[in-house]
C-alpha cells in the first residue's frame, strides 16, 4: 500500500524522535520546592500576585495526594524532573530567527508547511517558552488577539488574564493543577472579539526537547458573544529513557452565541508522564466541539470537561485513543449539564494492542434544575490481540426528571471475515487490520482538517505495524 | 457498638467525587443467625468460599459473627419457597446446588413488618453443576424500617444456567450485591432486576459477571422507577478475563425518573483482556415518553395513575422473565395485590 503524503512528508517515527542536543540559556535544577517557584518566577519576571499564585499553588501540591484511581504514575519522580527550561533564544515573528537547530525540528514536524498553507497563527513551543509566534494580518485586523501567554499577563489584556487565569481549572482541583498553577510555563492566549468568525484555524505546538523535564504550558481561550474559532493543538518529544512530564491546562470560555472548535493530536514520546487538565465552560446558545486523537506517551490522563451552563448550549466531543505497546492511556470526557435544554454528544473510540491499557473514563451529570437536558453517549473499543487491556468507565449522574440520557458502550475484536475479504482482494494481512482499524477511527479523522485525518491514518498505520501473530 | 464496612466497591474505581467507588454501611455489633426450614450447616464451609458482589469485608463480618452457610436443598423440579420475616438483626448465608442436568427453581420472599426497625444481611451462594439450571427469584419487599444488605455469589460450570429475577419495593436502605464466576464454558449468567423507589428509599447495587470461561455469555437487564427523593445506584461490571474467548456480556438499564428530587447514578463497566469477545452496554435515562402518557390519558387514566401504571411496567419487566410458572403466579399476586391497594 502507498504511503499517503501529508503536510508531514512520508510521516514516521524517526521525525519525532530526532534528539536536539540540548542549548539551554537556562535549566533550573530538579526537584520542587519554593526556591525553584521563585527562580521560575524571577526568571519569567512575573507580576507580584502570579508569585504569590504559585507559592499558594506548591501549597496546595504539597497537600494533595496523588489520585488513586487511575494508572500508577510511580515511575514519576518530581525530584527528577526539571520544571523550567529556557531555550536559547528569544520568541520571534519570522521562522528565519529561530536557531537552526530548532527551525528545522519545527520544519521536520511540518509546522512552517502547515502555516504556510492552512492556518491563521501558529505558537511553537520548545521546552518551557515559545520560540515563534505569529498570526495573519487579517485575521489581527479583526481583532482577534493571539499571542504568548506571558505577554498577556503583563500586556493590555492582564486584567483579562488575571480575572480568567486558572479560574476553571481551581489548583485545588487535583494534585496535577496545583502543580501546574506553581510551575507554569509558555502557551498561548487567544481572544476573539464579538461577532468575529475566524474561517482558518489557528494552532499551537509543543516540543519538549529536554531530557527529564516538564512542560507545564498554559493555554488560555476567550471567545466572546457569537464569535467564532477553530484552535488546533499538537504535541510530541523524542523518547529518552528517563521519565518526562506534561502537564498542561487549558482553559476555555465560550460566551453566548459563539463556537469553539478544540482539536487535538497528541503524540508524546512512548516516556511521557501525560497529565493535561482541560476545561470549557459554555454559556447561552453556544457551542463547544472536541475532537482528541491521544496516540503517545507512556500514561496519560486526558478528560476535557465541559460545564454546559447555559441555556440552550451543546457540546460534541470526539475522540480516539491508540494504546500500544509499554502504553497505559486513560482518557475520556466529562460534561456537566447545568442550563435548560442543554445537550452533549459523546463518541469515542479506542484500541489496544500489542500490551497497551486504554481506559474510557468518563462522566455525565445532569444538576437538577436542567430541564430539557439531552446526552447521548457512545464508546466502542477495539482489541487488537489478547495481551493488551481495554476497560470502559462511564458514570452517570442523573437529577432531574426531564432529561432524556442515552449510553452505548460495546467492545469487540477486528473481524476475521472482514480481513480475509480485504486479502482476497490483495491486501496483506497487515495493511488489511490497519485499513480496518483506520476505519474504525474514522469519525475523528472527519473531523479533522485534512492535514491532519492524513497525519493521524499514518499514525495508525504505524502502530498497526508489526500486528500480526 | 456499630462496626461500619464497605461493600460494593468499584473495581477500578474512578473519580472520588462522583462517589460510586463504594459504599459504607453501619452494622449492628452483633447479629444473630436466621432460621430456614430444612436447612443444615455444611460440613466444609471451605467448599463454599465463594466470591459475591458485596465483597470480602461483609463475609469477614459475617465470620466474626459466628454467621456460618447453611445448605437449603431444592428438590429438582420443584418451587422452593424460603420466606424471610425479619423482626429483629439477623444474618443467613444460604447454599444451594444444583447437580449436574437438574433444573432447580428457588423463590426467596423478603418481608419485615412496618414498625420493625432491625438491620439484615442475607447471602445467597449458589453452586450449578454442569448443565443445570438454577432459576433464582427473590421478592423484596420490607418495611421501611429494615435495612438490608441481599448478596448473592455463583460459581457456574460447563453449560450450566443461572437466571436471577430480582424485584425490589420497600425497604429504607437495600444494598444489593451480585457476582457471577462463570467458570465453566458455555456457562450462562442472567440478572433480571425491577425496582421501584420513592420516599427517600435507597437502592446500592453492584452487579459483577466475571467471564472465565470460553464462550460465556451474560445478560443483565435492570429497570425501575424513582420518586420523591429516592436514590438509585447501578453498579454493574462485565469483566472478560483472558482465556474466555467467544464470551459474550450485555447489560441494558431503564431508569423512569419522575421528580427532579431523586438521585440516579449508573456506572456500567466494561473490563477486557481478552480479544475474542463481545460486550455491550445500553442505558435509557429520563421521564416518561409524553406521547404514552398522552395515549393513556385520552384512554381516561389520570396522569398520576398512567404514571403508576409505567411504575409497576418497570417491574413487570423483570417478572416476565420469571421462568417457573408457579413462581411467576407467587409474585405476579404480590403486585396485583399492591395495585389494588392503589
Amino acid at each position: 500500500m502507498s504511503e499517503e503524503k501529508t503536510i508531514v512528508e512520508d510521516i514516521n517515527r524517526s521525525v519525532y524522535d530526532v534528539i536536539d542536543k540540548e542549548n539551554n540559556a537556562t535549566r533550573l535544577e530538579e526537584g520542587l520546592n519554593e526556591d525553584i517557584i521563585r527562580k521560575i518566577s524571577e526568571e519569567k519576571d512575573d507580576p507580584d500576585w502570579m508569585r504569590e499564585f504559585r507559592l499558594s499553588c506548591l501549597k496546595i501540591y504539597n497537600e494533595l495526594k496523588v489520585p488513586q484511581w487511575g494508572p500508577g504514575i510511580d515511575g514519576l519522580d518530581m525530584e527528577r524532573i526539571s520544571t523550567y527550561v529556557r531555550p536559547n533564544t528569544k520568541m520571534q515573528n519570522s521562522w528565519d530567527e529561530v536557531p537552526e537547530d530548532i527551525k528545522n525540528t519545527f520544519e521536520r514536524l511540518g509546522i512552517p508547511q502547515a502555516e504556510r498553507a492552512s492556518l491563521a497563527g501558529v505558537g511553537a513551543q520548545y521546552d518551557s517558552e515559545l520560540v515563534y509566534h505569529n498570526v495573519m494580518k487579517e485575521v489581527e485586523e479583526q481583532g482577534v488577539v493571539y499571542t504568548d501567554f506571558e505577554s498577556a499577563l503583563k500586556g493590555e489584556y492582564s486584567d483579562m488574564v488575571r480575572e480568567h487565569f486558572m479560574k476553571l481549572l481551581v489548583p485545588t482541583d487535583h494534585k496535577f493543577n496545583a502543580l501546574h498553577g506553581a510551575v507554569w510555563s509558555g502557551g498561548s492566549f487567544v481572544y476573539v472579539p464579538k461577532g468575529v468568525k475566524v474561517s482558518i484555524p489557528l494552532q499551537s505546538y509543543f516540543r519538549l526537547n529536554a531530557k527529564g523535564a516538564g512542560q507545564f504550558e498554559h493555554t488560555l481561550i476567550i471567545v466572546d458573544e457569537g464569535a467564532d474559532l477553530h484552535f488546533i493543538e499538537g504535541c510530541s518529544a523524542p523518547k529518552y529513557n528517563v521519565a518526562n512530564l506534561h502537564s498542561g491546562c487549558v482553559e476555555l470560555f465560550v460566551s453566548k452565541n459563539a463556537r469553539l472548535r478544540y482539536s487535538t493530536i497528541e503524540n508524546w514520546s512512548k516516556n511521557m508522564y501525560n497529565l493535561n487538565s482541560k476545561r470549557a465552560i459554555v454559556e447561552e446558545n453556544a457551542r463547544m466541539e472536541w475532537v482528541s486523537g491521544s496516540f503517545g506517551s507512556h500514561t496519560s490522563y486526558l478528560y476535557p470537561s465541559t460545564i454546559l451552563k447555559g441555556d440552550n448550549s451543546t457540546m460534541e466531543y470526539t475522540g480516539i485513543t491508540f494504546a500500544g505497546e509499554g502504553q497505559n492511556l486513560d482518557t475520556g470526557m466529562k460534561v456537566m449539564h447545568v442550563g435548560k435544554n442543554t445537550s452533549s454528544v459523546v463518541n469515542t473510540k479506542s484500541i489496544a494492542k500489542s500490551g497497551g491499557v486504554s481506559t474510557t473514563r468518563t462522566s455525565v451529570q445532569v444538576m437538577p434544575g436542567a430541564k430539557g437536558a439531552k446526552s447521548v453517549v457512545s464508546c466502542e473499543s477495539l482489541m487488537v490481540d489478547s495481551i493488551s487491556r481495554s476497560d470502559t468507565i462511564p458514570v452517570m449522574d442523573i437529577r432531574t426528571d426531564d432529561a432524556d440520557i442515552g449510553h452505548e458502550a460495546s467492545i469487540g475484536s477486528i473481524p476475521d471475515d472482514a480481513v480475509f475479504y480485504l486479502m482476497s482482494r490483495g491486501m496483506t494481512e497487515e495493511d488489511a487490520r490497519a485499513l480496518i482499524v483506520s476505519g474504525f477511527a474514522d469519525n475523528v479523522s472527519r473531523e479533522l482538517p485534512m492535514e491532519y485525518a492524513a497525519e493521524m491514518n499514518n499514525l495508525i498505520r504505524l502502530e498497526m505495524k508489526g500486528s500480526i501473530g | 457498638m456499630a462496626d461500619k464496612i464497605m461493600i460494593n466497591s468499584l473495581v477500578p474505581p474512578t473519580w472520588n467525587r462522583l462517589k460510586v467507588n463504594e459504599t459504607y454501611v453501619e452494622l449492628p455489633a452483633s447479629v444473630s443467625s436466621g432460621k430456614t426450614d430444612g436447612a443444615v450447616p455444611v460440613a466444609d464451609a471451605s467448599e463454599w468460599k465463594i466470591e459475591t458482589g458485596c465483597g470480602e469485608e461483609l463475609a469477614g463480618y459475617l465470620e466474626n459473627n459466628g454467621i456460618g452457610p447453611v445448605k437449603v436443598t431444592a428438590d429438582p423440579g420443584e418451587l422452593t419457597v424460603i420466606k424471610k420475616d425479619y423482626t429483629a438483626d439477623t444474618a443467613d448465608v444460604l447454599c444451594f446446588e444444583a447437580g449436574a442436568g437438574e433444573t432447580v427453581n428457588i423463590l426467596i420472599d423478603i418481608t419485615s413488618d412496618e414498625k420493625i426497625k432491625a438491620s439484615a444481611i442475607l447471602k445467597v451462594l449458589i453452586k450449578a453443576a454442569k448443565d443445570s439450571v438454577v432459576n433464582l427469584t427473590q421478592v423484596i419487599r420490607p418495611g421501611r424500617g429494615l435495612e438490608l444488605i441481599n448478596d448473592i455469589g455463583t460459581d457456574i460450570s460447563d453449560k450450566a444456567q443461572v437466571n436471577l429475577v430480582q424485584i425490589f419495593t420497600g425497604g429504607s436502605i437495600i444494598n444489593a450485591g451480585y457476582r457471577s464466576g462463570l467458570s465453566g464454558e458455555d456457562s450462562f449468567a442472567g440478572c433480571r432486576i425491577g425496582f421501584i423507589r420513592t420516599d427517600g428509599e435507597k437502592l446500592d447495587m453492584n452487579y459483577v459477571m466475571k467471564h472465565l470461561a470460553p464462550r460465556s455469555k451474560s445478560e443483565i437487564n435492570v429497570s425501575g422507577a424513582l420518586s420523591k427523593s429516592a436514590v438509585k445506584i447501578f453498579r454493574g461490571t462485565i469483566d472478560f478475563v483472558k482465556g474466555c474467548a467467544g464470551a459474550d456480556g450485555a447489560e441494558n438499564e431503564r431508569v423512569l425518573i419522575l421528580d427532579d428530587t431523586v438521585i440516579n447514578k449508573t456506572v456500567p463497566l466494561i473490563l477486557c483482556t481478552e480479544e475474542n469477545v463481545a460486550g455491550s452496554h445500553g442505558a435509557s435515562i429520563g421521564k416518561p415518553a409524553e406521547d404514552m402518557l398522552f395515549y393513556m390519558m385520552s384512554r381516561g387514566i389520570d396522569r398520576e395513575k398512567a404514571l403508576k401504571i409505567l411504575e409497576r411496567a418497570s417491574l413487570e419487566a423483570a417478572v416476565s422473565h420469571i421462568a417457573d410458572p408457579a413462581a411467576y403466579e407467587y409474585v405476579m399476586n404480590i403486585i396485583d395485590e399492591n395495585r389494588e391497594d392503589d
